[in-house]
């Protein structure tokens, strides 16, 4: 096996590899590939420095090849690069979150997926990666491993199941200085010295997934409405609301016009499914509605699909972590979808058991993460958990089990605006993030801004 | 594609060679230079930006002209250089040539640059500035001690046992550095590493001590004396080869550890520590930095420092030297410095007058007859990096007509009359040695300048032609600048060292001639006395200082009772520029975008500072409005920005510094700088 090899006792953060990469690559500032993370950037005095220079990890099981939709992602045999085909990348920078290692970046004037390449012309013709064979101080390399003397996980680099090609020589131990400045103060622990590294996930670039994850458990449940006959929606309006949702999530696409390339990899990308089994739930409903009206099986199956795709959606978020410690979350859609459901049938058992599900999903996160929260999140949350009590109040005092439709779809909105902008995805510079606080001691909710 | 070997010539203790790809007359990438044993490995990321300073959109490539509303416009090179004639005529006639200021700095290394000053020597003379904005107080004070400025080759240092980095940040200023440094650490030595900063350097050390600035003068004689009454010295090679040494001794009667404490604030416990590593450890190499000596008391504290590399005898062995400047590669230059930065004494040169480059604006301000009319700039940025840069502003609004020659519009080319663009290092070839590194080296030309640059030796002939200089004279000081021509010029240098064939220095580099690899092995001094001079009258008939080293506090300080609105302003470098160049190109902006300024959060809590506020640094010279950033490595009372940024990207730190000389060596003392920080409300 080879590839990285990198020795954290040298690197200096220098950024000479990063700027080598950029210029035997031609990459314009601010886009480079490489990237250095500093561990203990502020230098509290309880913990060493030290640095990690990442790039693309080559891994055997690339998760990135896995995940694509596009599958625009292949090996170059010779090398064992994982490169990106430009011709396919429909910039769904999905890749994005998949990756662990933050390899892949988003080009925003290209609109696709560009990354390390691991100079693959030059490691065919027997030369090492640009950035390797620059390292002033020799801290990164690039070779055959050897097991006996390098490992494979540094402190700060995050393990999965990926089997990155990257081995690291071993921090020597004591690397803080001894010195004599007074200890800092308590009041400190206070200040937001630690800067939360990017999350990844921003509810602003994610307001088309947002829109098309409100609509998919309403599709699906207005379906089933109408098939039970409590609903009477003009079929063209349903039709249309469908287009709507599928073009939206489409204009998500650095290259909406490769939209169709999505669905190249259903074999291992959930988006791919995602976007497969949505086609399904379209057109068999289309069909069910405007063509086959009375042919109620068709119907039925679209149902089914719209199930599956609610269960799919849940899957492609998979990256997302919300520092709760569980990974189920109440706003996951495949629940919405049980709540209208059981809403648009009126049938209060199945309701109330997805609504106490849904709120102890929530409560058991929001009492978690309590401390770390804004007010304003505060607030929110206080609305969102109104929102599922009132329903059984309301259906106490008689109201009709329909109209509580309006309080609850206002807390699935507020979960679901939440659900983006609570959560972040694994990187270098976060698992550096979260070392530092675990090696101070410090509960991470008492620094998050 | 071609690879053809060159070096940087930059003002970096690294000189780093390497190689560059060039195809159909396009720079497209580098490769390192094995060659070269002290930067095998690669270059830095400023030498890797040089793709981006060539061909920027920003470069300067043509004359260009203000006009009346301050605006550049472009103008040929004919009508630049009449106007540039006409001008130099004029004030020669009028006001004699000694109206004309000729300013130069450290912007790029080579022979080639000698030629200017033969231009200015031949127009009549001019005013020249004395001094050194660099280093210049300690290589006067090493010079004073030792008789020379020498080190062991930078490889050596893996060898050493104790390595003190003091005020040194090698990791970011001599990265390269860093591959000796790393070989000894893992052979089990010792690092210390002095400074007020936890920087990148002293993430590597076992022991990290941040004395008060400007107090390690106090630091060392402490030492000296705990080394002395413990002996731990090397009375052998003190009573061969050091000379005062009794004297020495009987200076330091009055110091203990406890004044040390007082006067520096490191606890004593270890200074104690420091001391016996000193006295135990061998063999010892201290690695001062340029830091220190530019204080007011700068020579002395280099002098201090000097004295425990002297007293435990780690001079001239493998793994043992005092490493500040390692002149051996300047076999051409026949005054080495810090001599060539002297001001001339004689009343009839045409270089008589010279002027401070520590003082530039109140010097520039006080000429009379004649005053200055005009300046001429070149491989400078005085505007950002001469202290009190407010006076300098001023001095150069009252010229009639500045010239800057430069590659980009800095502070100092804003200020121009006329721009002329100038060469980079890939545009014309050049010798040129290190301060670090053994080798001398030839910075090849790779391509043909772009635009309508031209390179100073030729923009000198073309006035030099303008002013009518005689056919002969032209012919014999200024070579035609084609390729031809300048291999010529620079092979005549050569021919003085057999050795150094011009070939084999397209191929790489050369090892200087004469070269000592350990510096002093035969413990030869140039000294009065032919030992290492302690003591040394030398000092007091130059500077007026005492003969011997000893401490006095910084012009401006901080004691105990002082205001608590009263912080240092470390100003030192930072690995993303070489004073004001490279931080305007985007390769670099991507990692170091606006200037910050650190400070430690229970100082900034007290003033109600968040983390990423901008505020107020300020002191009666001037002001600056910088984004705070917490660093809890950072001594109390201090705060740090880098040097170099320049005024118009909201930097310029020179802003608040004070037009001094250090105490010795005509050197600039900007650290000794004192200012306040205010919340903006
Ligand atoms: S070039 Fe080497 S030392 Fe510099 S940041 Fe990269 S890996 Fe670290
Ligand atoms: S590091 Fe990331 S982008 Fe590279 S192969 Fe692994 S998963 Fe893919
Ligand atoms: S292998 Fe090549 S493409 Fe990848 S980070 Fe290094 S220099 Fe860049």
């Amino acid at each position: 096996m080879r590839g990285f090899i990198f020795d954290t006792n040298k690197c200096v953060a220098c950024h000479a590899c990063v700027v080598a990469c950029s210029v035997e690559n031609d990459l314009q500032a601010p886009y480079h590939w490489r990237d250095i993370d500093v561990y203990n950037e502020f230098s509290h005095p309880d913990l060493a420095v030290f640095n990690l220079s990442l790039a693309c990890n080559h891994c055997e099981e690339a998760e990135c090849m896995l995940v694509c939709p596009a599958n625009a992602f292949y090996r170059d045999q010779d090398s064992g690069a994982v490169l990106v085909n430009q011709n396919l990348c429909i910039g769904c920078k999905y890749c994005t979150w998949a990756c662990a290692y933050d390899a892949p970046e988003f080009n925003q004037e290209l609109r696709i997926i560009n990354k390390c390449n691991l100079c693959y012309s030059r490691v065919n013709g027997g030369d090492v990666p640009a950035c390797a064979n620059n390292c002033p101080t020799g801290a990164l390399a690039f070779g055959e491993f050897n097991s006996l003397t390098q490992k494979d996980i540094a402190k700060g680099f995050p393990e999965t199941s990926f089997k990155p090609a990257i081995r690291f020589v071993e921090n020597r131990s004591a690397r803080k200085p001894e010195t004599h400045l007074s200890p800092i103060s308590n009041s400190i622990q206070h200040i937001n010295f630690l800067n939360e590294p990017n999350r990844k996930v921003h509810l602003k670039n994610e307001w088309t997934l947002l829109l098309f994850s409100l609509m998919l458990p309403l599709l699906t449940a207005g379906l089933t409405g109408i098939l039970a006959g409590y609903l009477f929606v003009n079929p063209f309006l349903f039709g249309l609301i469908a287009t709507a949702s599928l073009l939206v999530s489409a204009l998500h696409l650095g290259k909406p016009f490769r939209a169709v390339y999505a669905m190249r990899n259903i074999r291992t990308s959930w988006l791919s499914r995602e976007i497969f089994s949505y086609g399904l739930f379209y057109s068999s409903a289309l069909t069910y509605l405007i063509i086959f009206p009375r042919f109620q099986y068709l119907g039925i199956l679209a149902i089914v699909f719209g199930l599956i795709c609610l269960f799919v959606v849940d899957r492609v978020y998979k990256y997302f972590e919300d520092g709760s410690g569980i990974r189920i979350n109440s706003s996951w859609v495949f629940f919405t979808g049980l709540l209208w459901i059981s809403l648009i049938l009126q049938e209060p058992l199945p309701l109330f058991f997805v609504i106490f599900l849904k709120l102890s999903l929530y409560l058991f996160r929001k009492i978690k993460l309590w401390s770390g929260l804004k007010i304003q999140q505060k607030i929110y949350s206080f609305f969102r958990i109104i929102a599922l009590l009132t329903a059984p109040l309301l259906y106490a005092l008689d109201v009709a089990l329909i109209e509580l439709f309006y309080p609850l779809f206002i807390g699935e909105v507020i979960d679901r605006l939440e659900f983006y902008s609570e959560n972040y995805i694994k990187s270098p510079s976060r698992q550096v993030y979260e070392e530092v606080i675990a090696d101070l001691g410090l509960a991470s909710n008492q620094y998050e801004s | 594609m071609k690879l053809i070997s060159t070096a940087c010539p930059r003002n970096c203790y690294s000189t780093c060679s390497f190689k560059v790809a060039v195809d159909k007359g396009k720079i497209i990438n580098f490769e390192p230079h094995p060659d070269n044993r002290a930067t095998p490995e690669g270059i830095c990321l400023k030498g890797l930006s040089y793709k981006e300073r060539v061909y920027s959109k920003d470069r300067i490539l043509y004359p260009m002209e203000k006009n009346r509303a301050g605006i550049f416009k472009r103008i040929s090179w004919n009508s630049a250089l009449k106007q540039i004639t006409e001008k130099l005529e004029y004030y020669r006639k009028t006001a004699g040539p000694q109206s004309v200021l000729f300013y130069e700095s450290s912007g790029m290394s080579g022979l080639l640059n000698e030629i200017s000053l033969k231009f200015w020597e031949l127009y009549g003379g001019a005013t020249t500035s004395y001094g050194n904005l660099c280093w210049p107080a300690g290589l006067e004070a090493s010079r004073l001690s030792l008789g020379a400025n020498r080190h062991n080759v930078p490889w050596d240092l893996e060898n050493a046992r104790l390595i003190i980095m003091w005020g040194k940040n090698s990791v970011e200023t001599n990265i390269q550095e860093s591959i000796p440094l790393e070989k000894a650490l893992e052979k089990g030595a010792r690092l210390v590493v002095i400074d007020p900063r936890r920087t990148p350097t002293a993430d590597k050390s076992h022991l990290l001590i941040q004395p008060r600035p400007g107090t390690d003068g106090a630091l060392a004689l402490g030492i000296a004396k705990i080394l002395i009454d413990t002996g731990h010295i090397d009375n052998e090679f003190i009573s061969n080869h050091v000379y005062g040494f009794e004297e020495f001794r009987n200076s330091l009667s009055s110091w203990s550890v406890s004044k040390v404490e007082k006067i520096t604030g490191i606890p004593s416990p270890y200074i104690q520590k420091l001391a016996s590593w000193i006295g135990e450890i061998q063999p010892m190499t201290i690695l001062p930095g340029y830091g220190m000596q530019r204080y007011t008391n700068g020579g002395q504290t280099i002098r201090c420092l000097l004295s425990l590399q002297v007293i435990t005898g780690n001079i001239g062995k493998p793994g043992a030297c005092w490493h500040y400047a390692n002149l051996q590669s300047y076999v051409f230059d026949k005054l080495l410095e810090p001599l060539s930065y002297y001001p001339s004494l004689s009343k009839n040169t045409p270089f008589r007058r010279s002027i401070s480059k520590a003082k530039l604006g109140i010097d520039m301000l006080a000429q009379r007859d004649p005053e200055l009319k005009m300046a001429w700039v070149e491989r400078g940025n005085p505007l950002s990096q001469n202290p009190d840069t407010n006076t300098i502003i001023k001095a150069f609004r009252k010229l009639e007509f500045i010239v800057v020659v430069d590659q980009f519009m800095t502070d100092t080319a804003r200020e121009a009359s006329i721009i002329l663009p100038a060469k980079t290092m890939f545009e014309q070839s050049d010798l040129i040695g290190s301060y670090w590194n053994p080798y001398v080296q030839l910075r090849q030309k790779l391509i043909e300048p772009p635009g309508e640059v031209k390179p100073e030796t030729e923009i000198y002939r073309l006035l030099a032609k303008g002013l009518n200089f005689s056919e002969s004279i032209i012919d014999t000081h200024f070579p035609d600048s084609n390729d031809k021509a300048i291999e010529l010029w620079l092979k005549t240098k050569l021919k003085v060292y057999p050795d150094l064939n011009y070939d084999k220095l397209k191929e790489g580099p050369q090892m200087a001639p004469n070269l000592q690899e350990i510096a002093f092995e035969d413990y030869k001094f140039d000294t009065p006395s032919g030992k290492i001079e302690l003591y040394s009258s030398h000092a007091v008939e130059l500077w007026k200082v005492d003969p011997l080293p000893d401490y006095i506090e910084t012009e401006e300080n901080i004691q105990e009772n002082d205001s608590k609105e009263l912080f240092y302003f470390l100003t030192p470098n930072t690995k993303n520029r070489i004073h004001s160049q490279f931080g305007n190109l985007d390769v670099i902006k991507q990692f170091d975008p606006d200037p910050v300024l650190d400070i430690h959060p229970e100082e900034a809590q007290k003033r109600n500072i968040k983390n990423g506020e901008v505020v107020r640094v300020f002191n009666s010279r001037g002001e600056l409005r910088i984004k705070v950033r917490y660093q809890l490595g950072l001594r109390r009372r201090c705060v740090f920005t880098a040097n170099g940024w320049w005024i118009s990207e909201g930097g310029g730190t020179n802003l608040l510094s004070a037009p001094r000389e250090t105490d010795m060596g005509y050197g600039t003392a900007f650290h000794d700088n004192l200012v306040k920080i205010e919340k903006i409300v």
